[in-house]
């Protein structure tokens, strides 16, 4: 109890240091508001364009999570089919790496074209950079199970669906979280980044990135800051919102999130 | 070979008949025990012990009551929602075979069982094997590297020797039954692991 008080007191403590420098630099090389606003402005700008801003949020998190449970979906089911045969995965499986090399920044345009500008074109961003750390990690734990395991449901008679269902599938779930943790994080940078293409919507206003090249375009310097927090602060929702949910399912038995309950 | 018994793997040649059945078909009377516990480690110790009962489609309340008595059977009842992480060594394998015992199976094959365990636990299960063989009287197919435990534990001891991988020797062993940890102090146990360890390294050298 009291080190964790402690513990809050050193980050805070850090945080506040950060804020002083970031305000004397401003003071000490006369930086212009344009080019870098104060703290305080920036905690203003947050204050006084909320509604606005919490509506980005709202819609580049929409993006995000839906992208982020669709390629759930998609890529456990892809890595279901994957596990089932060796020549699949040799077949298929460098191309999911190929997944993950395109640069998205490359091919955002053309996804835009095809799909239109708007919350379509930026979920299906998130979802096709999301979806490959998910794959490689489920399939990895899907095939990893021990023989004898698979010899001990054989040895009853069991059937695919058991052997899937109350062997493989449970197995692969510490996988399947590392694969999410992984997608959590970049979700949030793809619906940002797809947004910076396609964010411009009719409902009025985009998302985060959308409002981030508008607000650079306006040289509204202190409420692109006020963006950044925004878009900061959704990456780590997004980020505990998986971390207490591997928790949650596997602090029971598996090692891994046993230790974050010791520590 | 257990493999081959249990129909894991095929024969490239020859048959395998257990009480007048194929392998595949007298599933329902083997059971195996491997030589890790083999336990799932998302399942509960009552859970992992209930599994097999669980793939025959087992009602839910003839699975907890069997479960209840095999977990007393291998004094294991204070564990029952336990997660493998939990226990020892020895404490798995108990687990392990309740599970096996599950389906009141009449042949268990068992796969270097206590390898990995330490003397103290592996002497002790030794004798729980023993005594659940005395009450439930099925036959076992125990491999084993430990020259002890093989004489402790069987009746006929059967060496084997490679290239090619066949049944070199037999022994009969008679010692008496019940047989209890006084058992390993006996004149006629020494000698039979003196002689079977001198036919093995005999085998080996070959």
């Amino acid at each position: 109890m009291k080190r964790t008080f402690y513990n809050v007191l050193n980050t805070g403590g850090v945080l506040l240091m950060l804020l002083l420098l970031w305000r004397a630099l401003i003071w000490a090389l006369s930086i212009p508001p344009y080019m870098l606003p104060t703290p305080l402005a920036v905690a203003q700008t947050v204050i006084h364009r909320f509604p606005s801003l919490a509506n980005s949020f709202y819609i580049t998190a929409l993006a995000a999570a839906s992208g982020l449970l669709a390629s759930i979906f998609v890529g456990t089911a892809i890595a279901l089919i994957f596990a089932q045969s060796r020549w699949l995965r040799l077949m298929f499986l460098p191309y999911t790496i190929l997944l993950q090399t395109v640069p998205i920044v490359a091919i955002a345009p053309l996804i835009i074209m095809w799909a239109g500008a708007g919350l379509f074109a930026v979920t299906l961003i998130t979802f096709i950079i999301c979806l490959a750390p998910i794959i490689a990690n489920t399939t990895q734990g899907l095939v990893s199970v021990d023989e004898n395991m698979v010899n001990l449901f054989l040895m009853q008679n069991a059937s695919g669906a058991q052997i899937l269902w109350k062997l493989r599938l449970p197995h692969a779930l510490p996988s399947l979280f590392t694969g999410v943790r992984i997608a959590s994080g970049i979700s949030v940078i793809g619906a940002i980044t797809g947004e910076l293409f396609a964010g411009s919507s009719s409902i009025g206003q985009g998302g985060l990135g959308y409002s981030i090249t508008y607000a650079l375009a306006q040289l509204q310097t202190d409420y692109l800051f006020a963006l950044v927090l925004a878009a900061t602060v959704l990456g780590f929702m997004f980020f505990f919102a998986v971390m207490f949910l591997e928790y949650y399912f596997l602090h029971n038995w598996h090692e891994s999130a046993r230790k974050t309950e010791s520590q | 070979m257990l493999k081959l018994v249990a129909g894991l793997t095929l024969p490239t040649s020859g048959k395998i008949c257990i009480d007048g059945m194929t392998p595949a078909n007298a599933r329902e009377i083997v059971s195996f025990i491997f030589q890790d516990a083999t336990l799932l480690p998302w399942r509960t110790v009552e859970d992992n012990v209930g599994l097999r009962l669980e793939l025959e489609h087992a009602t839910r309340e003839r699975r907890k009551e069997k479960v209840a008595s095999l977990l007393e059977l291998v004094n294991l009842s204070h564990a029952a929602k336990s997660y493998p992480r939990q226990l020892s060594g020895g404490m798995k394998m108990r687990v392990s075979i309740a599970r096996a015992l599950s389906t009141r199976p009449r042949v268990l094959l068992m796969d270097e069982p206590f390898a990995a365990l330490d003397e103290i636990s592996r002497d002790r299960l030794n004798e729980e094997v023993l005594r659940l063989q005395q009450e439930q009287n099925w036959t076992a197919l125990f491999v084993t590297h430990s020259v002890a435990e093989a004489v402790f534990l069987s009746s006929r001891v059967l060496i084997m020797a490679p290239h090619p991988g066949r049944i070199a020797y037999e022994f009969p062993i008679n010692l008496p039954y019940p047989r209890s940890a006084e058992t390993r102090q006996l004149p006629a146990f020494e000698e039979y692991i003196a002689i079977i360890s001198k036919t093995l390294r005999g085998v080996q050298s070959e």
